[in-house]
C-alpha cells in the first residue's frame, strides 16, 4: 500500500523527533550539558586537525559515535538519516580535489590512487564523524540546554538568541509551508508538486506568513517572561568531570599517537 | 487588580485601534470583552501586555504602571492566553511549554517541576505532560495553553477567544475549568453563551471605543443593543 507523502510535515516531525530523543534517561543524557558540549568540541577540533591524506589515522575516531550511540540508546538510523543532507556539501567540496590533485599517493590492487581521491575520502570521513558527533550532542542534550551552555561559556546572548530562534522558527516555517502545500495540492490534483509559475507566489506568501506567525510566537514568548537571556544549569557533578577528562584525554592521546 | 485609563493605541499606518478606553478589573472578577470583528479586543489585550505601543493613557497592574521598564513585571502578574493555541505552544513537549515561563523566572528545576505538575493537575491534564504539543487536539492545546500561563501563578488572566474551534464537550470543560480558577479574568470573545455562564460584567468595544459597560444580564438580554453593537 503506498504511504502518504508527509512532505513538509514530515520534515517538521524529523526536527522534533531529534529533540524528543534528548528527553531520554540514559547515562549520556544525564551528563551535564557543559561536559557533552566540551567533549564534542574537542572531538570535532581533533578530527578536523588531521591532514588531508591521513585516512588511517582517522579510523580510531569511529569509536566515539560507535560507543555513544548504544550508550545513549540513539537509533543509528536517526543519526544516519540526518547525516545524509550534510554529505552532498562535503561531496561537492571534495570532488574538486579529485580533478586538481592527481599526484599518485598509494598503489591499491596494482592501481595508483591519486592524492585527490585520498583527500576526498578524508573529507567525507571527517564530515561523517563531525556531523555524527554534533547530531549525537543535540539528540542527547536538546537545543534549549545547549543554548544555555553556550551562554554559560560567554557566547554573546545575541548570537545564542539567533541560534535558538532560528531553530524554533524553522519548525514554524515548516508548519506554515506544510499547511500551504497541502492546500495547494488538494486544489491541484493533477499536479505532482508546486508548479514553477506558482513558486514565486508560494515562497512570497510563505515568507509573509512565516514572519507574521514568528511575530505571534515571539509575543507569546515575551508574555511568559522571555527576555533574550537564558538561565544557567546546576553545576557539574564529580562523575561529569571524570567523564570530561577521560573522554577528552583519550581523544587527545589518540591524536598524539596516530 | 488591573486598571486601564484613557487608553489609546494608533498603528503606524494611522489606524486608531483603541480610543480613550477606561475600565477596571477587580480581584477574582471575570469580565467579558465583547465586540464585532475588528472592534479592538485583541489590540486591547496586546496593549495591556505591552506588546503594542500606547499612544495615550495608562495601564496599571496592582499599582505598577506599564512602561518599558515594568513590562516584565506586568507579564509576571498577568497571563495571556492567545487566540491560536499553536502560537502559544512552541516547545516540543507539553511539559517544556508549561515550564517555559517558570524557567524564565529563574526558578530551579525542582521548583519548575512543582509548578508544572500543579498547573497540569489544576486543569486535570496531567496525562498530557509528555505528549508532543503539536499532536494534541484543539481542546487539549487550549488547556495546555492555559496551563502554560497558570504555571507562572499570575493574578489575572487575559483570554483571547478561548472557546473558538472547540467542540461542545471541550467547550464545556473549558467553562468548568475557567469557573474554577481563582484569578481575575478578562475574556475577549464572540461566544455570548460562554459570557452568560462565566462573566458577571461585560465591556463592549465598538470601533476601538468602549461603547457600553455593565451587568452581563442587562447587556446580553437586550437584543436591540446587541444589534447596535454589531453583535
Amino acid at each position: 500500500m503506498p504511504q502518504p507523502d508527509f512532505g513538509f510535515s514530515g520534515a517538521t516531525l524529523g526536527l522534533k523527533a531529534l529533540e524528543l530523543l534528548a528527553e531520554g534517561d540514559t547515562v549520556i543524557h544525564r551528563l551535564h550539558p557543559f561536559v557533552k558540549l566540551m567533549t564534542t568540541i574537542v572531538y570535532v577540533v581533533v578530527v578536523i586537525s588531521f591532514g588531508r591524506y591521513e585516512i588511517a589515522a582517522l579510523m580510531p575516531f569511529f569509536f566515539y559515535p560507535a560507543i555513544l550511540m548504544p550508550l545513549s540508546e540513539t537509533p543509528c538510523a536517526a543519526i544516519s538519516k540526518r547525516l545524509l543532507p550534510a554529505l552532498p556539501f562535503a561531496l561537492f567540496g571534495g570532488l574538486s580535489n579529485i580533478f586538481f590533485d592527481r599526484t599518485p599517493m598509494v598503489i591499491m590492487a596494482g592501481m595508483a590512487v591519486s592524492g585527490g581521491v585520498v583527500s576526498f575520502v578524508s573529507i567525507m570521513i571527517k564530515t561523517t564523524l563531525s556531523v555524527s558527533a554534533i547530531l549525537l550532542l543535540v539528540s542527547t542534550t536538546g537545543i534549549v540546554s545547549l543554548s544555555r551552555q553556550l551562554a554559560a561559556l560567554g557566547i554573546p546572548d545575541a548570537i545564542i538568541l539567533q541560534f535558538t530562534l532560528t531553530y524554533r522558527y524553522l519548525s514554524v516555517l515548516a508548519e506554515e509551508a506544510g499547511t500551504m502545500y497541502d492546500c495547494y495540492m488538494l486544489r491541484s490534483s493533477d499536479s505532482r508538486g508546486i508548479r514553477m509559475k506558482d513558486m514565486g507566489t508560494f515562497v512570497g506568501v510563505l515568507l509573509l506568513r512565516g514572519i507574521d506567525r514568528a511575530g505571534r510566537v515571539y509575543a507569546a514568548m515575551k508574555c511568559r517572561g522571555f527576555a533574550c537571556s537564558l538561565p544557567t544549569h546546576d553545576s557539574a557533578r564529580a562523575f561529569d568531570i571524570c567523564y570530561l577528562f577521560i573522554v577528552c584525554g583519550t581523544i587527545i592521546l589518540l591524536r598524539c599517537f596516530t | 487588580m488591573l486598571h486601564v485609563k484613557n487608553l489609546s493605541v494608533t498603528y503606524p499606518d494611522g489606524h486608531k485601534a483603541l480610543s480613550d478606553v477606561t475600565f477596571t478589573l477587580h480581584d477574582g472578577e471575570r469580565v467579558a470583552l465583547i465586540g464585532a470583528n475588528g472592534a479592538g479586543k485583541s489590540s486591547l489585550i496586546r496593549a495591556i501586555m505591552g506588546l503594542l505601543p500606547i499612544s495615550d493613557g495608562e495601564v496599571a497592574v496592582d499599582g505598577i504602571s506599564l512602561s518599558k521598564r515594568t513590562a516584565r513585571d506586568i507579564r509576571r502578574m498577568v497571563g495571556v492566553v492567545f487566540q491560536n493555541p499553536d502560537d502559544q505552544l512552541f516547545m516540543t513537549r507539553v511539559y517544556d511549554d508549561v515550564a517555559f515561563g517558570p524557567r524564565n523566572m529563574g526558578l530551579s528545576e525542582d521548583a519548575v517541576a512543582e509548578r508544572v505538575n500543579s498547573a497540569l493537575a489544576q486543569l486535570d491534564i496531567s496525562r498530557l505532560k509528555d505528549r508532543m504539543s503539536d499532536r494534541l487536539s484543539v481542546g487539549e492545546k487550549r488547556m495546555a495553553g492555559i496551563a502554560s500561563v497558570l504555571s507562572m501563578s499570575p493574578g489575572a488572566l487575559l483570554l483571547d477567544e478561548p472557546s473558538s474551534s472547540l467542540d461542545p464537550r471541550a467547550r464545556r470543560i473549558l467553562i468548568t475549568t475557567l469557573r474554577s480558577l481563582p484569578q481575575a479574568a478578562l475574556i475577549a470573545t464572540h461566544d455570548l453563551d460562554l459570557v452568560k455562564r462565566l462573566c458577571t460584567r461585560v465591556i463592549v468595544l465598538q470601533d476601538g471605543m468602549l461603547s457600553a459597560e455593565g451587568n452581563s444580564d442587562d447587556i446580553l438580554f437586550d437584543e436591540k443593543k446587541l444589534e447596535q453593537f454589531g453583535l
